[in-house]
């Protein structure tokens, strides 16, 4: 055998070695990552963090991600921000969407009294662009009330447009009001009830309460009183402060047997399945 | 010997966190009582905690509950707010409430439930300030050091209830009502409003 073939027969080895060490190491990856997720459920969260770790020294995101999750809660390991930071930018880097998001409320908090805006609107920016919801409603807030960038209702508006029409009910609940007092958008009546009514059919009390008093104005849908007094029984039994007033307001006027009515509408209700929560 | 020290820090802290507020007949917790009343809370929790058959999810929820019927949170809100909430509107308060219990419970959940094997020792109990109660705690895990907390526990005519933890040495209200203050100066009740919004918004560990 000369020496070149040699030097090939050896790479060649070498090769399949590095073939088959990575062919066993990506079950071998998934089998730890179970295993610390399993430890986690038990509440075992130390055994989680030595199944994660080594994990998360190799560079696995979804690793960096829980570790980070667990110094930020305290959860096995001491509370610790600037830890969770550090392993959140981590996985933030490789573009882990809810790290990104994770590390820009992260940053919004602070460790201590420091707070990253700037910072926090970056990761945001990139989480809201990769799709994810809750990003996207978090910007949109961020821009209305000018945390981290200048305040730009039309921007926020376009965000939380974005996130409402992907059915987050905050997001569905914020562009009612948005719709309602024009606010980085022309007011529009008709617009805003409708986003109203998504966020009220999703069981949000504040969107309930409003959807209610809209439709026992007719403003911006057609006026239905005993509808309206339905969603206000709803939000009502959620405690929510206002409706409580509006619904006696509302019941004052109507006839026991609308109220009835309005009463079997809303036992008989049921919340539409939620999203991007 | 989970130190002197750490008793005296959370001692310390409790003084300098919660002034006597202004009532006017006070009556003194009696410090007895309080540890029986949080041997109890402790009962319940760790028996949540045991229960393998829920959840994590579950069992945290449960936790919480636990947390809600036990602590004063409205009492606790109004003063990490402080100077602020005066001025706050009824709805402000009504949504500084509302996001307030919502942040405490999800956070407190987190730090003291969960946790397999856990369990609960009351070191001793004495009174604080003139109407307050302080029982010390011991919280064992396994595979970690044991937490020292402290409970600041008051009586009153709905019965016992939790006004503060005071984890190694810090008070949880005069950690947030500082960190508070600093937010409520920059961005305003509204301000702080949003941000507690947004703490609430993380997202937790991942199955997969």
């Amino acid at each position: 055998m000369s020496v070149t073939r040699a030097v090939k027969a050896a790479g060649v080895a070498v090769l399949l070695g590095a073939g088959i060490l990575m062919g066993l190491y990506a079950p071998t990856a998934r089998a730890d990552f179970e295993a610390g997720w399993r430890a986690y459920q038990r509440g075992d969260f130390p055994g989680a963090l030595e199944a994660w770790r080594p994990l998360a020294d190799a560079g696995d995101a979804r690793a960096q991600f829980n570790i980070g999750v667990m110094y930020d809660e305290g959860r096995g390991v001491a509370l610790d921000r600037a830890q969770a930071i550090q392993w959140w930018t981590k996985a933030a880097g490789q573009g882990d969407a809810e790290a990104q998001h994770n590390l820009a409320l992260a940053l919004i908090e602070g460790t201590g009294l420091s707070q990253d805006y700037d910072r926090a609107v970056f990761w945001l920016e990139k989480a809201a662009d990769q799709g994810l919801v809750r990003s996207q409603y978090s910007l949109g807030k961020m821009f209305s009330y000018g945390f981290g960038v200048p305040k730009d209702l039309n921007r926020a508006f376009r965000w939380i447009e974005k996130a409402a029409k992907k059915g987050f009910d905050k997001a569905q609940y914020n562009l009612g009001k948005i719709y309602r007092d024009g606010q980085g958008v022309d007011d529009d009546a008709e617009a805003s009830t409708r986003w109203f009514l998504a966020a009220a059919r999703q069981g949000n009390a504040k969107a309930q309460n409003q959807a209610g008093i809209r439709l026992a104005r007719g403003t911006g849908i057609a006026k239905d009183e005993v509808r309206g007094l339905m969603w206000l029984t709803l939000a009502t039994r959620q405690t929510h402060p206002g409706a409580i007033g509006n619904r006696k307001k509302l019941a004052r006027k109507l006839s026991s047997e609308q109220r009835a009515q309005a009463e079997r509408l809303a036992d008989a209700w049921a919340p539409a399945p939620s999203h991007g929560g | 010997m989970i130190g002197r020290r750490c008793l005296l820090a959370i001692t310390l802290a409790c003084l300098a966190a919660l002034p006597a507020t202004g009532a006017g007949a006070a009556e003194r917790t009696s410090p007895q009582q309080a540890a029986q009343f949080l041997e109890k809370m402790a009962t319940e929790t760790l028996a949540v905690l045991r229960d393998q058959g829920a959840t994590l999810d579950q069992r945290e929820a449960k936790v919480r509950q636990v947390m809600r019927e036990n602590f004063d949170l409205p009492k606790i809100g109004r003063f990490v707010l402080g100077k602020a909430w005066r001025k706050a509107t009824p709805e402000q308060r009504a949504e500084y409430q509302r996001l307030f219990s919502e942040f405490v419970l999800r956070t407190y959940a987190k730090r003291l439930g969960g946790y397999a094997g856990e369990t609960f020792k009351i070191i001793k109990a004495g009174p604080l300030g003139k109407r307050d109660a302080l029982v010390s705690t011991e919280i064992g895990r396994s595979g970690g050091p044991p937490l020292v907390a402290g409970w600041r526990i008051r009586g009153g005519p709905k019965g016992y209830k939790i006004l503060d933890v005071i984890i190694a040495g810090i008070s949880m209200i005069a950690t947030q009502r500082s960190e508070f203050r600093a937010l409520v100066s920059r961005q305003g009740v509204d301000g702080l409003i949003e941000a507690l919004r947004l703490r609430v918004g993380k997202f937790p560990v991942k199955a997969s």
